[in-house]
């Protein structure tokens, strides 16, 4: 029988901002599954519990169809490492995925385009679901509470020039 | 550019794993297919490693874009040596099956370890092969495992 | 670089996810310590889904406080689900986490916050696969068992 308790509550507190900058966008139609390369050209840090930089060409997201699957490095102010994984959705809300048709459509559509290189467009122009996971690790040290917090974030997309700013709360 | 010499690769075989199948569950969604298919159970037999596999301790839940080009291996479970030594193996592979009838199905892995610190710790440092066999009545697969040195 | 406007998040309660354990298994490895801990049942209620665990269809292989579990749920349409639950535990007094914590009656503070991910097939669920989640969790003993319950991160 279901336990009749009440629903606990998730409380979530502004943590910082991530701007990405992006010069490259790759996409691999494969026979196996998709995936993307997208590095990060660079990027700034900025917030009430972390300040710093995204180190330029420390890694990428290699996700697939629409799922994110980042690896790369941060540095904070103090000089600190910090290895960022981020995992997570994004998609047109127009045209999210499953009302696509079958999977073999879907690749096929991908493998039509050709070009392996691809646009990503403005949150602006494209209203999309974006959010992620991030999951950290850090020296002991002033941002190792980073590698046992959960954080929850959204992504926002931007063109001219192209880059994402990624807002991260803490879940506490 | 100088000639560079390629280094050696050897294997040596260090035990096989004989896992019987009771249940297959497939599906297809926005990501594509995901199997799950659990170990009723299972032996472990050879030089290095004697043993049981934990039955329904985990599954292959493998993912593909269409069964026709093959599934991509993506298995959590958990084996027993004979000295009570429980074993965590994560698999990563592929298995699929050639244009060519005369060739055989493709099924090759590399499995990762964490062994308790004692006498099979080397599988927590040691880079593995394996090669798999797809057996029919009763539905098992037996992997042979081989170390990099 | 300009201020910019800090974007709001919407939580919505999904549903709740009760796992039943019989065993926990500890693997103290040269490098790391892994854990074995599998679900030898549950059930799952809420606005959003309905249904049960799958009994001994994975487990929890968790390391050093981080989950890493993978298991199967079932809808009562009868969908199977595949979840890859990761986030982390830990004791909010600074202890390490015990196998045997699950044991004592004793009422422990943890951190226990989770990022589950799922494959849905085709149908009414599968909006899972598109939506990330957050959920908490809470640690019962005798007998032991955790509920999980899941928000949508809208």
């Amino acid at each position: 029988m279901a336990e009749q308790e009440p629903v606990p509550p998730i409380d979530l507190d502004f943590a910082f901002q991530i701007h990405i900058d992006f010069k490259e966008r790759i996409r691999i139609a494969g026979p196996m599954r998709n995936n993307v390369w997208v590095p990060a050209a660079g990027g700034t840090i900025k917030g009430p519990k972390l300040n710093g930089k995204v180190v330029a060409y420390s890694g990428a997201d290699y996700g697939g169809e629409f799922g994110l699957d980042a690896h790369y490095m941060l540095q904070a102010d103090d000089g600190t490492y910090i290895y960022i994984h981020n995992m997570g959705y994004l998609y047109a809300l127009n045209n999210p995925p499953g009302t696509r048709g079958t999977p073999e459509a879907g690749a096929a559509a991908v493998q039509e385009q050709g070009s392996q290189s691809f646009e990503a467009p403005s949150s602006k122009d494209v209203p999309m679901y974006f959010r992620i996971t991030p999951y950290f690790n850090a020296p002991v040290g002033p941002h190792d509470w980073l590698t046992r917090t959960v954080f929850v974030g959204t992504g926002e997309r931007f063109q001219n020039p192209d880059y994402t700013l990624f807002t991260y709360y803490e879940v506490l | 550019m100088a000639e560079q010499a390629i280094p050696k690769i050897d294997l040596e075989y260090v035990f096989s794993v004989r896992i019987f199948f009771k249940e297959r569950v497939t599906f297809m969604g926005p990501h594509g297919g995901r199997g799950f298919v659990p170990p009723s159970s299972g032996e472990i037999f050879g030089p290095r490693l004697t043993g049981t596999v934990v039955p329904y301790s985990g599954a292959d839940y493998a993912h593909f874009q269409n069964l026709a080009n093959g599934i991509q291996i993506n298995t959590h479970y958990m084996l027993r040596a004979d000295d009570g030594a429980w074993i965590y193996i994560r698999n990563i592979g592929y298995l699929h099956r050639s244009k060519d009838p005369n060739k055989p199905t493709y099924f090759r892995m590399t499995p990762y370890f964490d062994a308790p610190k004692g006498p099979h710790e080397w599988l927590s440092r040691t880079v593995i092969l394996g090669t798999g066999e797809r057996r029919t009545n009763p539905d098992h697969s037996l992997f042979t495992y081989y170390a990099v040195k | 670089m300009a201020e910019h406007p800090v974007p709001k998040i919407k939580l919505d309660y999904a549903f709740s996810v009760r796992i039943d354990f019989h065993e926990r298994v500890v693997i103290d490895g040269p490098v790391r310590s892994r854990v074995y801990v599998p679900p030898s049942g549950g059930e799952i209620w809420g606005p959003r889904l309905q249904g049960k665990v799958v009994p001994y269809s994975g487990a929890d292989y968790a390391s050093n406080g981080l989950l890493n579990a993978h298991y199967m749920l079932q809808a009562d349409d009868g969908a199977w689900i595949y979840i890859y639950n990761t986030g982390y535990i830990r004791r909010k007094d600074g202890k390490p986490v015990e196998v045997d914590d699950t044991k004592s009656d004793k009422e422990i503070d943890y951190y226990f916050r989770i990022t589950p991910y799922f494959d849905a097939p085709f149908g009414p669920h599968e909006w899972l696969n598109r939506t990330v989640m957050v959920g908490t969790a809470k640690r019962y003993p005798n007998p032991d068992h955790t509920i999980f319950t899941y928000y949508a991160v809208l």
